[in-house]
């Protein structure tokens, strides 16, 4: 049985991006209820499992486009939209990132800032569909170690 | 996606690990096995993804990856 790896990890990491913002839009509720003291490590973990999630997928899927175009299996147009489509992601990711990280200072106690984590992460798993839906459009896959 | 799905997901990257110890995947089962996240894990996740033009820049090889998150 051969599956594609590239299939999994593009699962897992919607799965987690979707599950990142059910939680943080949960936290962001919970805090302006201000009833719950320990929903912002499980908002601050689930997040980061999220970015984590998808930067490994995005690295997997870049590096065997990457590959891939230094064997002539993918043309200098491919190559072009790759880089667009991953740039968008990275520049959306970088956004999620800085916004957890500040997050995280504030003290995990900024409900502003926790619905700026959550959109940018809603954010990141629209670009990252955008990605993974080109990538596989052009073959781009994982493929399993021999 | 539910509870159940995500289960699915999950172990069906512990078995593909299992099988072929791909570097990604193993990052993945590292991300998700943290259960403290702290202020330099975050700042961490800055260097996780590069330039999408690097991974083209060489005929010979792709860019490097790090999974160690």
């Amino acid at each position: 049985m051969r599956k594609s790896i590239f299939t999994v990890l593009a699962l897992l990491a919607l799965a987690m991006l979707s599950a990142g913002c059910a939680a943080t839009n949960a936290t962001v509720s919970d805090q302006t209820n201000a009833t719950a003291t320990t929903s912002g490590d499980a908002f601050v973990t689930d997040s980061y499992k999220a970015l984590a999630t998808a930067g490994i997928t995005y690295q997997a899927v870049m590096q065997t486009a990457g590959t891939m175009y230094a064997n002539k299996q993918l043309g200098d147009d491919a190559k072009a939209k790759l880089i667009v489509y991953g740039n968008a992601f990275r520049g959306v990711y970088q956004t999620a990132v800085l916004a957890l990280e500040e997050y995280v200072k504030l003290g995990s106690s900024d409900a502003a800032m926790a619905a700026k984590v959550t959109q940018a992460l809603a954010d990141l798993a629209t670009n990252f569909a955008d990605l993974k839906t080109y990538a596989q459009s052009v073959g781009v896959a994982v493929q399993e170690a021999k | 996606m539910g509870a159940a799905a995500t289960v699915a997901v999950v172990s069906e990257v512990l078995e593909l690990a299992l099988k072929v110890g791909v570097p990604a995947v193993q990052g993945v089962i590292a991300a998700m096995g943290k259960d403290e996240i702290t202020l330099a894990d975050v700042q961490a996740l800055k260097g996780l993804v590069a330039g999408a033009e690097s991974y083209f820049v060489s005929t010979q090889a792709s860019a490097s990856v790090s999974t160690g998150v």
